[in-house]
């Protein structure tokens, strides 16, 4: 209501079909037509009939030019209408003001739409780049494309290798897991909420960890599975289903890999509005950093620059994101272990490595530090399943 | 059990515990009222996050290996970088004072099995697998950072060692220096990533006479 009462016109293609109805309408237009009709100054005598006309039959095929563009029911109408009316009575000055002020508003109106809807077009394309599904390859591909990382170009073969990779026979696995009706409470995974409400799983991945207020915590993929295997479909914590984490035919693996599959091609974009999110974030920032263990290591020893090699394999630079999405992008397959492999399978890896005490999957510590491993990666689009050396 | 069905007054019962839970333990941890640097050494020792109890080769327990010394604390930045001159000095002038020389002064062993343990990366991993340091010798990981001969393909966190020798002689100044370098290299490069060889007791006094010889022997195949 407030709308129509509005100057101008409306630029929205939905509207355009609207009849030009209700009394607060026809009110509202009428209001303004007087109020402009008595701005225009009536001292000019010098028009023409046939300028006049001309300029109506102007505004009248931009009003076509208009429509046809989308520009829906608007005051210009009754612009032309009024400027019709007062050509008997040899108004032409008037008229041709009438029809001028018509046109004026059609033009703006077209140009606004174009813009609005040049605006979607570069949405449309920004979500091709990082908020809709592609296929692991061809993010991989695309990042490739767009910068000359050997980190990223290190492995032919399993450039090769990707399009068959048995993280995807894996996480097809995961698909009737995860949507049939399961454990002692025979309810399906469905009923999960991953952060983007229950069952939803497009883009879900590529923004955990994040808090849950079910929980109270913030939780990753790993951790968010757990509680619904436990909480909804009523596995214990020691059934096979929950307990067993690593390996191709645990269940975990499957269901991990379908839905982080779910995301690939989206953009990492871990939230940080909640206050727990940040400090966890933050908190695993300085674990990053944190030397320490019997070889004084951080991961910024080894993930601090572009292009270093423990032995053959170039490292991932944590500072530049088209690398490091890859190297967060987990599950992946990994060559030298035959097997799909978790995040928190990466961690534990990683602090092994360091020579530190062994990270325990599902806790804070583990969960901070992806919380920031996750935000470096901040806006390159994850690949997932991948596949890694 | 719908919820109707439980008396009102054990509802409010509970809620009241609940509350007094919630609140003795937000009271105990509420993460966001740490700084990061708090909430990190919180998370590390008080959340079960890592696996503190278990024992470590060298004796004790793996909460002393995510303790860090000072120097450790020192040379970590977040964000990256490293400290200022003045604490670089410092840090230089510690390390120095770690270094301790073999009674019979710094020799060179056997290039042979030195090259193996360049070579290896076995020792002091725990966790979900721990090395076995009664049947296996203790590496000293030199290939993960470092070209040392043509043969095989090193690292390039570190320098490249490749003809160390041969182009360094094997003076008694560069046997000291190469020396001190394995020991302690903070005492030359203040917050190097290398690690601490010899101050951390990391690899005994014959493992480091032994890498050294493969660096410096004129037969090893470091200096062909
Ligand atoms: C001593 C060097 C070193 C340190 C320290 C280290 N990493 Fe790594 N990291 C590697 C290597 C080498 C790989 C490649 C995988 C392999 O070949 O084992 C890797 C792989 C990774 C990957 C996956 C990328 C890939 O291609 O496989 C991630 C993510 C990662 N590390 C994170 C970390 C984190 C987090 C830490 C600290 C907890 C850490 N790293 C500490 C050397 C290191």
């Amino acid at each position: 209501m407030l709308r129509t009462l509005l100057p101008g016109q409306t630029v929205s293609r939905d509207q355009r079909s609207t009849p030009p109805g209700g009394r607060l309408q026809r009110l509202g237009h009428g209001a303004l037509i007087a109020l402009l009709v008595a701005l225009i100054p009536l001292a000019v005598w010098a028009t023409t009939f046939e300028q006049a006309k001309s300029a109506i039959d102007e505004a009248k095929q931009v009003r076509e030019e208009a429509i046809a563009a989308g520009v829906s029911a608007s005051p210009t109408d009754e612009m032309i209408e009024q400027a019709e009316s007062v050509l008997p009575s040899r108004q032409y000055t008037r008229a041709r003001q009438y029809a001028e002020w018509a046109r004026r508003q059609d033009e703006l109106a077209m140009e606004l739409l174009a813009r609005q809807e040049a605006r979607e077009a570069a949405g449309e394309v920004a979500k091709a780049e990082v908020g809709t599904y592609r296929e692991p390859l061809d993010v991989l591909q695309g990042l490739i494309d767009r910068t000359s990382s050997d980190y990223l170009t290190q492995s032919d073969q399993n450039l090769m290798m990707m399009a068959d990779s048995p993280a995807i026979w894996v996480a097809m696995d995961g698909e009737p897991l995860f949507h049939e009706p399961r454990g002692p409470n025979n309810v399906s995974l469905e009923e999960c909420d991953f952060g983007k409400g229950p069952g939803v799983l497009e883009g879900a991945y590529v923004e955990l960890p994040r808090y849950f207020e079910d929980t109270g915590k913030v939780m990753d993929l790993e951790t968010r599975l757990v509680h619904c295997m436990v909480t909804l479909q009523g596995f214990g914590p020691d059934d096979p289903e929950v307990k067993q984490r690593h390996g191709n035919g645990s269940d975990h693996m499957k269901l991990q890999a379908y839905i982080a599959s779910q995301s690939s091609g989206y953009a990492w974009n871990p939230p940080l509005d909640h206050p727990l999110e940040q400090a966890m974030r933050d908190a695993g920032e300085v674990m990053f950093f944190r030397r320490a263990g019997k070889a004084d290591f951080s991961c910024n020893t080894c993930h601090g620059d572009t292009g270093k090699r423990i032995r053959a394999s170039v490292l991932p630079n944590k500072n530049f994101p088209e690398e490091w999405s890859k190297a967060i992008s987990w599950p992946a397959f990994r060559v030298g272990h035959d097997q799909v492999r978790s995040s928190q399978h990466r961690v534990r890896g990683c602090y092994w490595q360091m020579r530190q005490a062994g990270s325990i999957a599902g806790s804070d510590g583990s969960i901070a530090l992806l919380s920031f491993w996750t935000d470096a990666a901040r806006g390159a689009p994850a690949i997932l399943p991948d596949m890694k050396r | 059990m719908s919820k109707q069905s439980i008396p009102a007054t054990l509802l409010v019962g509970l809620a009241a515990l609940s509350l007094v839970a919630v609140s003795a333990i937000a009271d105990e941890v509420d993460y966001t009222k740490m700084t990061p640097e708090e909430l990190a050494e919180y998370l590390i020792f008080e959340t079960d996050s890592f696996r503190l109890d278990q024992e470590v080769q060298e004796g004790g327990t793996a909460r002393q290996r995510m303790v860090q010394d000072d120097l450790q604390k020192t040379c970590s930045i977040v964000g990256g970088g490293r400290p200022d001159m003045e604490t670089l000095l410092e840090v230089s002038k510690q390390a120095r004072e770690t270094i301790v020389y073999p009674e019979d002064g710094i020799q060179l062993g056997d290039w042979e099995r030195g090259r193996d343990l360049a070579w290896s990366g076995y020792g002091y991993r725990v966790g979900h697998n721990v090395d076995d340091h009664e049947n296996n010798d203790i590496g000293g990981n030199c290939y993960n950072c470092h070209q040392i001969a043509t043969d095989r393909t090193g690292g390039t966190l570190g320098p490249s060692l490749v003809g160390f020798g041969k182009i360094r002689g094997t003076s008694d100044a560069i046997k000291k220096y190469t020396y001190d370098v394995i020991y302690n290299s903070h005492a030359a490069f203040p917050c190097t990533n290398m690690p601490r060889f010899g101050s951390t007791g990391y690899l005994d006094e014959q493992s480091i006479a032994d890498i050294m010889a493969y660096l410096l022997d004129p037969e090893s195949p470091v200096n062909q």
